[in-house]
This record gives C-alpha cells, structure tokens and sequence, in this order.
C-alpha cells in the first residue's frame, strides 16, 4: 500500500472541518475525491502534504505513506518527500510561478534544488519534460515568462513541474476547474498518460465528476467534511448507493440529457 | 419551429473591435448576425476569448458596436441616445456571473431589488418593501432576506437574487452571462428550474452565454456556436449532438461525460486558440480544423442553412448546389 490515511480530522482553530476520512492507495492507483465547494475535499489533500493553511491543524488520526506516518515528520523530512517523492498541482499553477522570471529559470531551480544536477543538464530534463506534456516549442516556453502563456500551457508547465522527479505520488486540486472544455481534454489525458508511464498514483480532486469518472479507478464522495461514499468508480457511477450521491449525479448536465424547454 | 414565433430581437452583422497597442486592432466579434424570439432561450457557446461576453455587451449597450445594428422590436439600439436610451435598457436586463461582486455590499436586500424601480421612478418609498417581498417570492426566497446584506448569503442565494433585480423591471429579455458558472452542480440545477419556471410564466426570452455544453444543450430552444468572434452553427438545443460543424463537434468529444471508466473516448482539439489580433484571411478555424482544406485558407465560409433551423459556416457543410459558385 503506497498511501493509507486512517480516521484523520482537520480543525481549523476550534472548528472540526473533516472527520473520519480514510483512504488507501495503491501504487499507480488513481482515486478522484469529488464533492461540492465547502465539503473538505481540498483540506483533505492539503492534510496529506502538510500544507494545510493558517491555524489548520490534523487533530486525529494517521497518515502512512510508503509505510510511515507523515504527522511525525520533521521538516527536513518533508522538504526530502514534497517536491520529489509526492507533488501536488493546484488549481492555477500561473499563481505558484514566479511572476517576473522566466519559465526556464524557475524550473532550472526547481530541479537543482532537489538534485544534484548542472544548470545544462536540469534544463535538459526540464525541456525532456516540457515536450513529455506535448508542449510546442520548449525552447520558447523556457524563455517565455508565466503570463505569456495561455492558461492551459501554464497548467501544462505545472503538471511537468510536479511530474520530473517520478513521484510515487500527485495530489492534483481542481487541475482542469479554471480551463475551457479543450484544453481541459487535453490536460487530462497528458496528465494520465505521463502518470501511468512512471506509475504514478494520483489524488485528483475535482468537481468536475465527468473528468472524476474519466480519470479514476476509485471515488470518494464528500459532503459537510465526512466521506458519504467510496468505493470503486463504475460501481458508485452505476449504483450509487447514498441518496447524496444520486442528487449529485443527477445534477450533472449532459448532453442529449432531458430538456428543461421542450 | 420558430418560423410562427414573434422576433423580438435581432443582431444585424455587427463588428466589434477595440484598439490595442501599436495601432492594431482585436476584433472581438466579427459580423455576428443573430435573432431571438419571444419566449426562447437561446444558448451562446464557445472557449474563453471568442466574444461571447463581448457579444451580451453589445446587446447590453455597455459597447458601441463598430458597425452593425441590434434591433429590439424593430428599433435599433445602438442609434439611440440620452433618456431615450436609457429607456430602452428597460426591456433588457442582465443576470451577472459572480454573484458576491454583482451588489454593493452595503445595501440592503430590498434596496438593490427596488433599485431599478427606482431608477425609473416606477415606485414610492413606502411601497419598496412589499414590492421586494413579491420579488423574493417569485425567487422562492423567503420575505426575511428582504432585511439581510448581500455577505451574509450563500452563493445560490445570491443568484437569485440577481435574478430577482433583473426581472424588477420585468424585461422581454433577461441575459444570462455565466449566471451559473460559479456555483456547485446541485445549485446550478435549482437556479436552471428557476429560471424555466419564470421564463414559462411570464414568456420572457433569455440569451444564456455559458461555456458548458450540456448545461447549455438542456435548457436552449436554440444554441449559437462561437469561435474566434464568428458564429460557427446555429442548432436546435436537442439535437446538439448531431452537430455538423468540426468545430462544434471537436467541442462536444471534449466534454467527459459521466459514464464508466474508459465508456466514450475523449478527443482534444490540437494546438490553442490563435490570438484574435492577427487573424488570417479565411475561416477562422482553419488552424485547428482536422478537415481543413485549401479553399478554408483563402475563403471565409459564411453562416448558411443547411435545412431549417440548422445552419453552419463551413465549407465542407456547403449545400450541393454550390450558391457561390463555387
């Protein structure tokens, strides 16, 4: 088992935001946690990589990852696992890039910091990565700065950012949210493809539950920061089982669905 | 279908550009030609950057086209000027996307309802609060909100009421710009029957800009296609999936759809959208169109109808005939 969270609660200060979350993950697994705005799928993610903001705070439970529970790791034992070992791509990779350097700069410090590669050599693989995402013209991309790509080319930029080292695991918030419906296709099923060549597990949170259903061997269903549902996709997609879950996919537009005007 | 319904508003080959540096020009839209009918919804779709948004504010008259007319009963808008344009926003009245940055936050409920009435000197002080009360209701929120700020709302509730102030001055036409692109899918959903339920009643006719296209498929009588400033197709909202034009098609293999694991193959359109600032001569999807051909490189295909209620620009859609001669 790569990944195995058990019983775990957020609080933020007194609040008790998720209660009772357990999880496992398999190596190469893809699990999609899906649930409305306010429901905990993103705090649950950012408990995992303890990055979790302001007074948040884990208040129970465990976190096994390669079989060691994180919630005892020191720091310099999380600066060795984030980054390299498990990485995380946000909703606007744009917003965690440098604004005012370049894109190759930013992604040539990245590498060098977590190995011991030469300037020439982390550009290479940076490059090796860029066009591993099938973005045009690395070269270019390297000398463009983040605002002179377009949203989907930034996410693209993020996705092979958190993809270099080979992590065992990507936690993936809202990855395709912010992105039109072609270059949300598009980001997806590079993402995958890059994901199952290194057997890489991925969280992806999403409340796109089309992209949940695309990408995912398993799904949670969260509401009010406790799971209602989990189980294996097409299973919970073909029978849900909560009455949750049927309202949630039932809202779901679909094309060729019922008309509302006829 | 439509061929017995009443036009209520048309869009007449407008051009909208706007300079940028270096003496250029963007063209946001490029001769959109449009009608609406009394009672419909017609559905605008397209990727970010292809002037939907500009489109609704040239309808809204927050732009002046660069040329073209919009016609409401006949009368064109974009000519008017002074209190007799000010009086013709009565009749249209637009629904915003986010719904916590459409109030100012420190009004209370029942004046940002009673606004546009007020606006329009259509009602006395002490009869605001019933009218802001009957406003609530048609929106099935309870007459206390009526007391409440804008902050302490949840986001659906917020949205309607925007629906509410919108429909005040009861328009013919109530434009939607994203109205639901920021709220969860069970939200959403409520705020669709909603919307449905109002548009029977008072036969209103709505232009519903959004980027979902099965949202879009599921409540449009009509739906538009934009790319790049142009209108691509015009279909029917049942029958979206057989859509004829690449571009539409590309668009809705793109959409994943709620089925098992590996049930439909998605397919992404290659390459991005080109920057609407250099645009070559010809059809505006050419780039990116996998049946592009030579006669897309040098022609600009124009909007025609392949059968009623169905047309396209495209060349591969040309009727048999071949009008231009081509």
């Amino acid at each position: 088992m790569l990944l195995e969270v058990s019983e775990l609660s957020v609080s933020y200060g007194e609040r008790e935001i998720v209660r009772n979350v357990n999880l496992s993950l398999d190596e190469g697994e893809v699990l999609a946690i899906v649930g409305e705005s306010g429901s905990g799928k993103t705090t649950v993610i950012r408990a995992i990589l303890g990055c979790l903001p302001h007074d948040g705070r884990v208040s129970g439970g465990k976190i096994l990852f390669e079989g060691k529970n994180l919630l005892e790791n020191t720091t310099a034992e999380w600066c060795r696992l984030c980054g390299t070992r498990a990485t995380m791509v946000f909703q606007d990779s744009g917003s965690i890039l440098d604004p005012i350097a370049r894109i190759g700069s930013q992604f040539i410090e990245y590498i060098r910091e977590h190995s011991p590669l030469t300037k020439k050599e982390a550009a290479k693989e940076a490059e090796d990565m860029l066009r591993k995402m099938h973005l045009p013209n690395q070269e270019n991309i390297m000398k463009s700065y983040p605002f002179e790509l377009s949203g989907g080319m930034r996410q693209r930029v993020g996705v092979a950012m958190a993809m270099v080292f080979k992590p065992r695991l990507l936690l993936a918030d809202e990855p395709t949210s912010a992105l039109d419906v072609t270059t949300q296709a598009q980001v997806v099923k590079e993402m995958m493809e890059i994901c199952q060549q290194d057997k890489t597990a991925i969280i992806i949170v999403t409340h796109n539950i089309g992209v949940a259903a695309y990408m995912s061997d398993k799904l949670i269903v969260m509401q009010a920061g406790e799971i209602v549902e989990s189980g294996r996709t097409d299973d919970i997609i073909a029978r849900p089982q909560s009455v949750y879950t049927k309202e949630l996919l039932d809202a779901v537009p679909q094309v060729g669905g019922k008309s509302y005007v006829s | 279908m439509s061929a017995d319904k009443e036009t209520i508003l048309t869009v007449e080959h407008v051009i909208k550009r706007f300079p940028v540096a270096e003496g250029r020009m963007l063209t946001a839209c490029d001769d959109v030609s449009l009608s609406l009918y009394q009672g419909e919804t017609l559905g605008v779709v397209g990727e970010s950057g292809c002037g939907k948004s500009t489109l609704v504010k040239l309808i809204m008259q927050l732009h002046a086209p660069t040329s073209g007319a919009i016609c409401y009963r006949g009368e064109d808008l974009t000519r008017l000027t002074g209190e007799r344009m000010r009086q013709s926003r009565r009749h249209i009245q637009m629904v915003f996307q986010d719904p916590s940055q459409a109030f100012n936050p420190k009004m209370k409920i029942k004046d940002i309802l009673c606004e546009p009435l007020r606006n329009f000197k259509l009602i006395k002080d002490r009869e605001a609060g019933k009218k802001a009360e009957e406003l609530l209701c048609m929106v099935e929120l309870p007459e206390e909100f009526a007391d409440r700020y804008p902050g302490n709302m949840s986001g659906g509730q917020r949205q309607r009421i925007g629906i509410a102030r919108a429909l005040a001055l009861e328009p013919e036409i109530l434009v939607c710009d994203e109205a639901t692109s920021a709220l969860d899918v069970s939200v959403q959903k409520k705020i669709i029957e909603l919307l449905v339920r109002i548009q029977r009643e008072k036969n209103l006719s709505m232009i519903f800009i959004c980027h979902d296209l099965a949202l879009v498929s599921q409540i449009s009588h009509r739906i538009a296609v934009m790319y790049l400033g142009n209108i691509v197709e015009v279909l029917a909202g049942d029958v979206l999936s057989e859509a004829k034009h690449p571009y539409t098609k590309a668009l809705l293999q793109a959409v994943f759809p709620v089925k098992k694991k590996g049930g439909t193959m998605v397919r992404s359109l290659e390459g991005e959208i080109p920057s609407p600032l250099d645009l070559s001569p010809g059809c505006s999807f050419q780039s990116r169109c996998p049946e592009s051909m030579e006669l897309c490189r040098r022609e600009k295909p124009v909007l025609e109808e392949l059968w009623p209620g169905h047309s396209a620009a495209c060349h591969l859609l040309k009727p048999q005939s071949g009008k231009n001669g081509i």
